[in-house]
């Protein structure tokens, strides 16, 4: 057992951090800051796309021939970690980590040489059209249809949650094709051009006041067959492989880390009526430390995570359980953020975005004006790429053969 | 020994139901978007039907109910996600002028013609409740005074006519009553947890009458607060029940893998835990209400620690039932989410469970 960084390691981990260092702007940093979405405004996103695009690490993830960098599973962690360390945005990860690595393993020729570079350069955003109103953890039960005429397929129905629909100009969608047969047998995957007179985008707001996600309806939309990814039938296959990716399960930890340390240091600054800091409080400091020990206990889980994956052991369902613990403690350092603003955490401005010249100015300080939208959207971690409880049930019955 | 309502407890509670189960989500968001976020022909109706009197003094007109009377009105308001400010504008200040004895003031309240906010809350104040930083000096030629400092988490500051400012007098506690659109009150309005306005303010030579001194202590103010702070449980109860109601609802009629997900066992524990949590909450503030000295020290450690207890409580019922939703309870389009903002707002009011649990733990 060791856990010493071999001497290409730390020089990998050297070149990113300065690299970071010398192309993160403050805008962007701020921008990201004062996001409380879960997912990064695009306005942000695409600048430093464009950076990340021009390194050419914009897509290191994905195999060697689609453009990936064939870093080992411990440089993506490096990467992972000192993006996190840096507080750099994640941008369109719905195209970069979803879409993307599905048209590298199913793509075809002509379907990667069509869309991988535009998802590469940023000029295509994607929305995914997965949940449908009946059907959300029981995703197999999905009835949006798709019929084949000629050359074309033609859509009825609708997807739900989906994130950024508004500013996206391709969806990916689940849709049944076959209902004669068992029903994760009857499902395809299809890519679908948004801009067409079927298709109708519906906000939804949510609680936080946040304008992420959608309802998107079809009604005798179309598409093209050749952008049918995979046969008919072998969209469950497909889903799978990229829930595996929504869950991620790389690395959660060092993110959670940098929050708490945050907070470590906003519970200094901010003043108690005695003339002290909450830094002198010990019952939030404890809570504080408790928070602390999970996010170093998930950072060592990941770790190990890492080290099989380097070692040739395949992670397997380990990605549910670490999705189930990073979701659960990102919610609790929100919830003590929150807390520790006092009445200030209860601001919830409905104007976005918050980090331009023309937003309301914060009461107190401006961690504390975007907390409480950020605790809120926070609640959907346990529910977005399967719930706490479907995890469970992996874990139950994959892990403990139960 | 018996615990139900009394016949004139269960009237408050149809008068309260029929006012306020009227507002659906929808007319709630269209509430929210008006100027000030609030409709005032509603806060008209809620006086007119008694709803504040019901807490004033009989010498004011009042009908002199005792705090489960109020308690009763809080919890059907929370029952039915109502978004009156009946606790924070209405019984806050009633209680106040009762105790100060204060005719002008109840009479303006009561009469609907006047919304009263009470500041107290300031920056680097914490929950403190003793003003820190907000003063009042006299003026030189001892014709009145003048009112420095500052204010946040002013409640529905922008229909306020009416100030109650807490305030440092040569060291002593004062409370003062100061007319909304005063020269120099500076006002910032901002939107809360639970979609209404409130405002940080700003005073500055503020010039006040000497009658505009409120007749009441720090020991009596305090004792207020405790009082409210018992009606922010029974709301915060009334908020709870309605998770679980529609949660209970919710998982009946939802279908995944071809059955209802209430026929899971999972989430049958998880209700369950909740329902007991609730039952708990219930049984806390009847032991709290029927505590027979409300006042003193004591009393007010007993409030706070049934309102931590509450409140942790209340937020567990809560993340369950936006959990159990899924997707659906994170949305602004039903009513789970604004109990949520609402429960947390209620139950940070004069402070958080951490600040009662404290005080609690070294009262008793």
């Amino acid at each position: 057992m060791d856990m010493n960084l071999s001497v290409e390691d730390l020089a990998f981990k050297n070149e990113v951090s300065s690299f970071l260092d010398d192309n993160l702007s403050e805008y962007l940093r701020t921008g990201l800051l004062r996001t409380p979405g879960v997912f990064v405004e695009p306005d942000i996103g695409e600048e430093w796309h464009k950076i990340l695009y021009k390194k050419g690490w914009i897509t290191h993830h994905w195999p060697v021939e689609d453009g990936g960098m064939g870093w080992t599973p411990m440089q993506t962690y490096i990467y992972e970690k000192e993006v996190a360390l840096a507080q750099a945005p994640k941008p369109a990860p719905i195209s970069l980590t979803l879409i993307g690595p599905v048209l590298c393993k199913y793509g075809s020729t002509a379907q990667k040489e069509k869309f991988l570079p535009r998802i590469r350069s940023g000029e295509d955003f994607w929305c995914q059209g997965y949940s449908e109103p009946a059907s959300g953890s029981d995703l197999a039960s999905l009835s949006m249809r798709a019929v084949l005429e000629g050359d074309k397929y033609v859509l009825n129905g609708s997807k739900i949650w989906t994130t950024h629909a508004q500013h996206a100009n391709w969806i990916f969608c689940l849709v049944r094709t076959d209902t004669s047969v068992k029903k994760q047998a009857g499902i395809t995957f299809l890519l679908v051009p948004l801009d067409q007179p079927g298709i109708k985008v519906a906000p939804i707001l949510s609680m936080s006041g946040d304008h992420e996600v959608n309802q998107v309806f079809f009604d005798n939309a179309e598409t093209l067959l050749e952008y049918r990814v995979g046969d008919e039938g072998q969209g469950w296959e497909i889903a799978k492989f990229l829930l595996q990716n929504e869950r991620g399960g790389s690395c959660f930890a060092p993110k959670t880390l940098v929050h708490i340390s945050d907070l470590e240091k906003y519970a200094d600054t901010y003043e108690t009526a005695d003339g002290k800091t909450m830094k002198n409080d010990p019952d939030f400091m404890n809570r504080l430390a408790k928070l602390k020990l999970r996010a170093h206990a998930l950072e060592f889980t990941e770790l190990r995570i890492q080290a099989d994956i380097a070692n040739g052991r395949p992670a397997g369902p380990q990605t549910s359980l670490t999705k189930l613990i990073s979701s659960n403690l990102a919610q609790d350092v929100q919830a003590l953020h929150n807390e520790l603003f006092a009445y200030e955490g209860l601001q919830l401005p409905s104007e976005r975005p918050l980090y331009h010249d023309d937003a309301p100015e914060p009461i107190g300080s401006a961690a504390g004006q975007t907390s409480l939208a950020a605790y809120l959207n926070g609640r959907a971690a346990t529910i977005y790429g399967g719930s706490d409880e479907v995890q469970k049930n992996i874990i139950a019955k994959q892990i403990l053969r139960l | 020994m018996d615990f139900d309502l009394s016949e004139t407890q269960r009237l408050f509670q149809a008068t309260t139901e029929r006012f306020a189960s009227t507002v659906d989500v929808a007319t709630r968001l269209s509430i929210r978007s008006l100027d000030g976020s609030y409709d005032k022909s509603r806060w008209q109706e809620l006086t007119e039907l008694g709803l504040l009197s019901i807490g004033a003094s009989t010498e004011f007109d009042g009908l002199d109910g005792s705090l489960t009377d109020l308690s009763v009105i809080a919890e059907t308001l929370g029952l039915n996600n109502a978004l009156d400010p009946w606790l924070e504008n209405g019984a806050f200040p009633v209680r106040l002028g009762n105790i100060a004895t204060d005719d002008a003031l109840l009479k303006a309240i009561l009469d609907g013609s006047q919304l009263v906010s009470v500041a107290f809350a300031e920056q680097n104040n914490r929950y403190e409740l003793f003003p820190g930083n907000t003063i009042i000096t006299t003026r030189d030629d001892g014709s009145g005074y003048y009112l420095n400092g500052e204010k946040h988490f002013v409640l529905t500051a922008a229909l306020a006519d009416i100030l109650l400012v807490t305030a440092q007098f040569n060291g002593e506690f004062g409370i003062y009553s100061v007319a909304a659109n005063s020269d120099g009150v500076d006002t910032h309005y901002y939107r809360l947890a639970d979609g209404s306005q409130a405002a940080a303010l700003t005073f500055k030579q503020v010039e006040l009458s000497l009658d505009t001194r409120l007749s009441i202590d720090f020991e009596q103010f305090q004792d207020v607060i405790a009082e409210i702070n018992v009606l922010c449980c029974s709301e915060i109860l009334g908020l709870s029940q309605l998770l679980l109601n529609e949660t209970i609802s919710y998982v009946k009629e939802r279908e995944q893998f071809g059955t209802t997900i209430g026929s899971f066992q999972s989430i049958q524990h998880g209700l369950v835990d909740c329902y007991s949590a609730l039952e708990q909450m219930r049984s806390l503030l009847f032991r709290t209400l029927l505590l027979e000295d409300k006042s003193g020290e004591k009393w007010r450690a007993n409030v706070m620690g049934a309102k931590a207890f509450i409140g942790e409580n209340a937020h567990l019922i809560a993340h369950k039932a936006v959990q159990y939703h899924g997707a659906m309870g994170i949305t602004d389009e039903v009513s789970i989410g604004h109990a949520m903002k609402r429960i947390m707002l209620l139950s940070r009011l004069f402070g958080d469970v951490a600040n009662n649990l404290k005080h609690y733990a070294r009262s008793t």
